[in-house]
């Protein structure tokens, strides 16, 4: 054969081989673009890290999304762990199983769809392998494959009666020693006293989300209770490719897991309002942390999941009916219940987990449902203190976040009105409210319970970067820690672990006053302020006195501790505490003799003359500090975080450890033992 | 009817339809002398009177105040929530200055339960510090925002209300100032 025919033909053969191949690469098949549990070995192929973690039987939902290729639909998907089939789901409903339209995709990706298998459980300790096989309806396989693991319960010592988790919201290293060293003091480099939260272990925790390096406070306090990371904004759930956020892969709480094994009780206690993120996430499944009305109904309607028996905080605006948009003035009852944020679950949920389905029912009386079926209903601290221990406890003290502690004790020294103008004169205190928790839960638990009780303000007055409220806020939390500390001692078998979410704000005790207080009213501009700021051995020991009620006599002391911001947005400073939750001190309500002709403002503020006013916080001191973020809040922050641990089973918390791990220590030490020899960590006297 | 009585019924018709014929006469004579018919009264309106206060166990109950103001023209002082997301088209004013963190927050806020969310033709508008005085006509009732939040109680603003609104008051005057802004 000549040489150009030679070339020829290989040419040929080279396009024909290539043709083959491209023809190959094009063959139909669909894509499962999500599985769930999520896994390093569907995203990547690589074993490791593992993600998704269970204790031996805890519930789970698996899923996967499948979609096909265009003109076709999914006919089923197969489930199988290990080689084994689990299910396989068709088109529609069935018992705990589902094959529903993904709809957050299928404007791009039609037909797209999400199968599920609902509150599947191993109970086989080790890694497995799951896999997902998609059949499309021109009989087109795909097959994806995942992994997880089931975590052994060993044979340890004595059991957890009792988990009681302390968290301070947005609660870093620096909160706690800013809260020692006002309440406590220190001399000549000595702490003069300890915090409750001191305790004799402790570990180190990272905090980061599914999605993130830096987390919020739904996955923050979901991933200590179902040993599972979560998004940011979703609470008991993995992500899905549905619009609905009632209907995502669930996770089962360590409330319902062990109410269900063991016949627990739940109190989640709480300064916030209790549909917010942190208690939520102990007890309710959505992937949107805002639905307020689904969310506090859920606490009612699973409550047969969860054991709930207490439930204290703000919030009451999620449990008064509201009947309609009717413009007639008697039912502006201040109601914030709307069908947006309802829920309906669908039938394999609601077969899967025994969980109710739900109605979107805006005009529900919430706070009635709760009596009818059992609860005591405190509104303020008067109806707390004289509720009875033997019943279930519902207390809604303030319409949405409580006071922070500052003004409830402002109001309670008489020295503020705050409390007052907001119309909740009688807020409870943190401690208070867990005293009372603990009361209900150990009358009524024979078989123990788990509580949870946030200081939800010190995260919030972090973002504000009100240095003196966030103090205050840790002081009352650690209070709290002082109450679960002491009921720990007097009640065996309890375990009190004392964490946060995530650091707020990157505060940081940078240095004390080097003048006092009436000096520093009187300084003014950049150099001057920053001029008082003492570094180093110029900020020695800052010395607050305590009142009788355990709070500082006052925040604005000669040399007073100083706060800089690691995660802060612009904002001015003049280091002085804030008499108003924020900004100026004019109140509408008039106190002192109306300006002629203005009836209603008030004109005694000295620190409101001069120009310019002063309508922005601190803008009077002329100091300006330049934020490193956008927007007008600090932020969250990834440092990891100190856990300090009490009780039973306190050694198995030291060390640095994933936020996850908490959940599989708590699990262990309540169904197996602790593994320890030193099985109760208290006090030495 | 008779005749007679038709015709005298006829001409009371006529004399009334005269009647406002000729006010409506005067009043245009009057506008184009430069004379003008007095505008509506505001009432004064302090967010302490909107409801019972404490507040009860039950939720909120408005006062015989409030829902004798409902559909009326109000005055009434407060400040500006300061929102991370603020709304187009709204503003809530509260009694205290409060600031809201939506995006962390949501809903769990630290709103006093008296606002009124203030409602005005146009795109979000800027913060405004200090405290400011609104006029408009006030509605009660339950009503969904498009924040999220279900309001109780609204006031509606045309442009020359929301302009004059979003004026601060001196403190020491009391008069509406520009507003300063915020800035380094």
């Amino acid at each position: 054969m000549r040489y150009r025919s030679v070339q020829r033909l290989w040419s040929s053969i080279v396009a024909g081989a290539a043709l083959g191949g491209v023809a190959c690469a094009v063959e139909a098949a669909p894509t499962i673009s999500r599985l769930t549990p999520p896994s390093e070995k569907f995203a990547t192929g690589n074993d490791s890290p593992v993600i998704a973690r269970f204790l031996s039987g805890q519930r789970f939902d698996l899923q996967a999304t499948v979609r096909p290729d265009a003109g076709t639909t999914v006919s089923s998907v197969s489930f199988k762990v290990d080689g084994a089939t689990v299910a396989t789901v068709t088109t529609g409903f069935s018992g705990n199983r589902s094959l529903v339209p993904a709809t957050a995709i299928i404007a791009t990706a039609p037909n797209s769809v999400a199968a599920s298998v609902r509150a599947y459980s191993n109970t086989k300790p080790g890694m497995h392998t799951l896999t997902a096989s998609a059949t499309q309806s021109d009989g087109s396989v795909t097959t994806a494959t995942g992994n997880f693991e089931v975590v052994r319960i060993a044979p340890g010592l004595g059991k957890v009666k009792n988990v009681i988790i302390m968290l301070g919201d947005g609660m870093g290293a620096a909160h706690r020693t800013a809260a020692r060293i006002m309440s406590d003091g220190y001399a000549q480099g000595k702490a003069k006293g300890r915090l409750a939260m001191d305790m004799p272990v402790t570990g180190m925790v990272m905090t980061a989300s599914l999605n993130s390096i830096v987390t919020d406070s739904a996955p923050g306090m979901a991933n200590y209770v179902n040993g599972n990371k979560a998004a940011n904004n979703q609470e008991g759930v993995f992500p899905d490719d549905t619009t609905d956020t009632f209907d995502n892969p669930r996770v089962e709480y360590l409330s319902e897991y062990l109410h269900r094994l063991k016949g627990t009780s739940l109190g989640i206690v709480t300064t916030a309002d209790v549909f917010d993120a942190t208690p939520a996430a102990n007890a309710v499944h959505t992937s949107n942390r805002g639905n307020g009305t689904g969310i506090t109904d859920q606490y009612l309607d699973d409550r047969n999941l969860t054991g709930l028996t207490v439930l204290l905080g703000g919030g009451r605006k999620w449990f008064l009916p509201n009947a309609s948009n009717s413009t007639s003035p008697q039912n502006a009852n201040g109601s914030q219940r709307r069908t947006s944020t309802d829920y309906v679950l669908p039938g394999d949920v609601v077969a899967g987990w025994g969980a109710a389905t739900g109605k979107l029912d805006a005009d529900r009386n919430l706070i009635g449902d709760f009596e009818a079926a059992g609860f005591q209903y405190a509104a303020d601290k008067a109806a707390l203190d004289a509720a009875t221990d033997s019943s279930p406890l519902l207390g809604l003290f303030a319409f949405s976040n409580m006071n922070v502690a500052k003004d409830k004790i402002d109001g309670r020294r008489s020295a503020s009105s705050v409390v007052d103008d907001y119309g909740f004169p009688d807020q409870p205190m943190l401690d208070e409210m867990t005293g009372k928790a603990l009361e209900v839960l150990a009358s009524t638990s024979p078989n123990g319970f788990i509580l949870m009780a946030e200081g939800a303000s010190i995260d919030k007055q972090a973002h504000l970067m009100d240095s003196e409220r966030w103090m205050l806020d840790t002081i009352e939390f650690d209070r709290a820690v002082g109450v679960a500390r002491n009921f720990a001692k007097t009640h065996p078998g309890t375990l009190v672990i004392v964490t946060a979410d995530h650091e707020c704000s990157g505060a940081a005790i940078i240095g004390a006053s080097t003048v006092t207080n009436n000096a520093l009213q009187s300084k003014n501009g950049t150099a001057a302020l920053q001029g008082v700021v003492g570094v180093y051995d110029a900020a020695g020991f800052p010395k607050y006195t305590l009142a009788d009620d355990g709070y500082p006599q006052s925040t604005d002391i000669d040399n007073k501790m100083l706060i800089g911001y690691g995660g802060n947005a612009d904002r001015y400073e003049d280091w002085q505490t804030n008499a108003q939750p924020i900004h100026d001190t004019q109140q509408p309500f008039e106190k002192v003799a109306p300006l002629a002709g203005y009836p209603g403002i008030s004109t005694n503020d000295s620190q409101v003359t001069g120009a310019p006013n002063r309508p922005i916080r601190d803008i009077g001191g002329n100091y300006f500090i330049a934020g490193q973020v956008a927007g007008e809040q600090a932020v969250h922050t990834a440092s990891d975080i100190p856990l300090s641990a009490y009780g039973r089973g306190a050694y198995m918390f030291t060390g640095v450890m994933d936020n996850t791990d908490v959940f599989f220590k708590l699990g262990q030490a309540a169904l197996g033992g602790v593994l320890s020899v030193n099985i109760d960590v208290m006090d030495k006297d | 009817m008779n005749r007679a009585r038709r015709s005298c019924a006829n001409r009371t018709a006529r004399l009334s339809l005269s009647a406002v014929a000729s006010l409506l006469f005067c009043a245009s004579a009057a506008t184009a002398l430069g004379e003008s018919f007095e505008p509506p009264t505001p009432e004064e309106l302090l967010f302490r009177d909107f409801f019972r206060m404490p507040v009860g166990s039950r939720g909120l109950e408005p006062s015989s105040r409030l829902i004798d103001l409902d559909e009326k023209l109000i005055r009434i002082r407060g400040y500006m929530a300061h929102q991370e997301l603020p709304t187009p088209g709204v503003f809530i004013l509260s009694p205290l200055p409060v600031e809201l963190g939506d995006a962390d927050e949501s809903l769990s806020d630290d709103l006093p339960p008296a606002v009124v969310f203030v409602h005005f033709d146009g795109p979000a508008h800027p913060y405004v510090a200090g405290l400011l005085q609104l006029t408009g006509t006030l509605h009660v009732g339950p009503h969904d925002e498009a924040d999220g939040h279900v309001s109780q109680v609204r006031a509606h603003l045309d442009a020359s209300q929301l302009a004059a609104a979003v004026a601060p008051l001196s403190p020491t005057t009391g008069a509406p100032q520009q507003a300063p802004g915020r800035s380094p």
